[in-house]
C-alpha cells in the first residue's frame, strides 16, 4: 500500500482531466455541466484520498466518482418529472396510436446511405437531449458503459421491468425525432 | 385497440429480450405476432439501427480543459 497523501495533485490534474472530460461529454453533451462535475470529481477525490486503494487503477477510481456524480445529477433531474414512462401513453386525442409513427412506409435504415455518420450523430444527439434526464442516464448506462441490467437498476433504483420499459420508450421517442427531422 | 395493446406488449417484449431469454410461449406469440403485423416489424428495424446509433453516439470524443482552467482546478485543489 503507497502512502495516498504522496499523490501530485498537478499531475492529477494533468493525467486525468481531460479524459475525465471526455468521459461526461460522452454522457452529458453540456460542456460546462460536465466541466463541473470533473472539477467536483476532483475536489472529492482529493478529500476521499484515503479511501483510495491501489486494488484498482487511479483513473478508475476516479471514473467512478465522476460516474457517481452523473447518476445522482440525473436522479435529482427526475424529481422535476411526475411519471414519464405512464405519461407517454396518454396523448391527448391520439389513444392508442403511438406505433403509428410518421415513417408511415419507411424504416431508419433508408435514410442511412443519404446522410453521414457525422449528421446521423448530431441528430441523435439533439434528439436525445429531448429525453428525461434519467432516461437519458439509462440509455448512455447501456450504450456507453455497456452495463448489465442488474447494474443499471441498482444505479437508478428501477425495476427490471421499469429498464425495459425505459429503454422501450426512449426508442420510441427518438425514432419519432429522428422521422420527424428527416421527414420519413 | 385490441391489436395496438398487443403490439405494445409484442415490442416491449422485444426490447426485454435483449436483457433476458423470453419464455417458449412467450417467443412463439412473439413470431406469430410478427407474422402478421407490419408495425411491429418496423419497429424491431428500427429499434436494431437506433442500437447501432447510440452505441456508436456513445463512443468517447476528445475533450480537454485550456491551460487556464487547468491552473484554476490546480489552485483550487492545493
Amino acid at each position: 500500500m503507497t502512502n495516498n497523501s504522496e499523490i501530485d495533485v498537478n499531475a492529477l490534474v494533468d493525467d486525468h482531466s481531460d479524459y475525465l472530460l471526455s468521459f461526461a461529454m460522452s454522457k452529458l453533451k453540456d460542456l460546462d455541466l460536465a466541466k463541473d462535475l470533473v472539477q467536483d470529481t476532483l475536489v472529492s477525490a482529493i478529500t476521499k484520498l484515503e479511501t483510495f486503494e491501489k486494488r484498482s487503477k487511479l483513473r478508475t477510481w476516479l471514473t467512478s466518482i465522476l460516474n457517481r456524480k452523473i447518476i445522482d445529477h440525473w436522479r435529482k433531474a427526475e424529481t422535476r418529472y411526475t411519471d414519464p414512462v405512464s405519461s407517454f401513453f396518454q396523448q391527448e386525442g391520439k389513444p392508442g396510436h403511438w406505433l403509428d409513427s410518421k415513417g408511415k412506409n419507411k424504416t431508419l435504415e433508408t435514410i442511412e446511405d443519404q446522410i453521414s455518420r457525422e449528421e446521423t450523430n448530431m441528430e441523435l444527439a439533439d434528439c436525445l437531449g429531448k429525453l428525461p434526464d434519467k432516461w437519458k442516464g439509462v440509455v448512455a448506462s447501456k450504450y456507453l458503459e455497456e452495463k448489465d441490467s442488474e447494474e443499471i437498476c441498482k444505479d437508478f433504483e428501477i425495476t427490471s421491468s421499469n429498464l425495459w420499459v425505459i429503454i422501450h420508450r426512449a426508442k420510441l421517442v427518438l425514432r419519432d425525432c429522428l422521422q420527424n427531422k428527416w421527414e420519413l | 385497440m385490441r391489436t395496438l395493446k398487443r403490439c405494445e406488449q409484442i415490442t416491449l417484449d422485444y426490447e426485454r429480450s435483449n436483457f433476458e431469454a423470453l419464455s417458449v410461449k412467450d417467443r412463439l406469440g412473439m413470431r406469430m405476432h410478427l407474422g402478421m403485423c407490419v408495425k411491429c416489424r418496423r419497429y424491431m428495424k428500427d429499434s436494431k439501427k437506433l442500437d447501432l446509433w447510440l452505441k456508436r453516439r456513445y463512443e468517447l470524443a476528445d475533450y480537454s480543459f485550456s491551460n487556464v482552467e487547468k491552473s484554476a482546478i490546480k489552485e483550487k485543489l492545493n
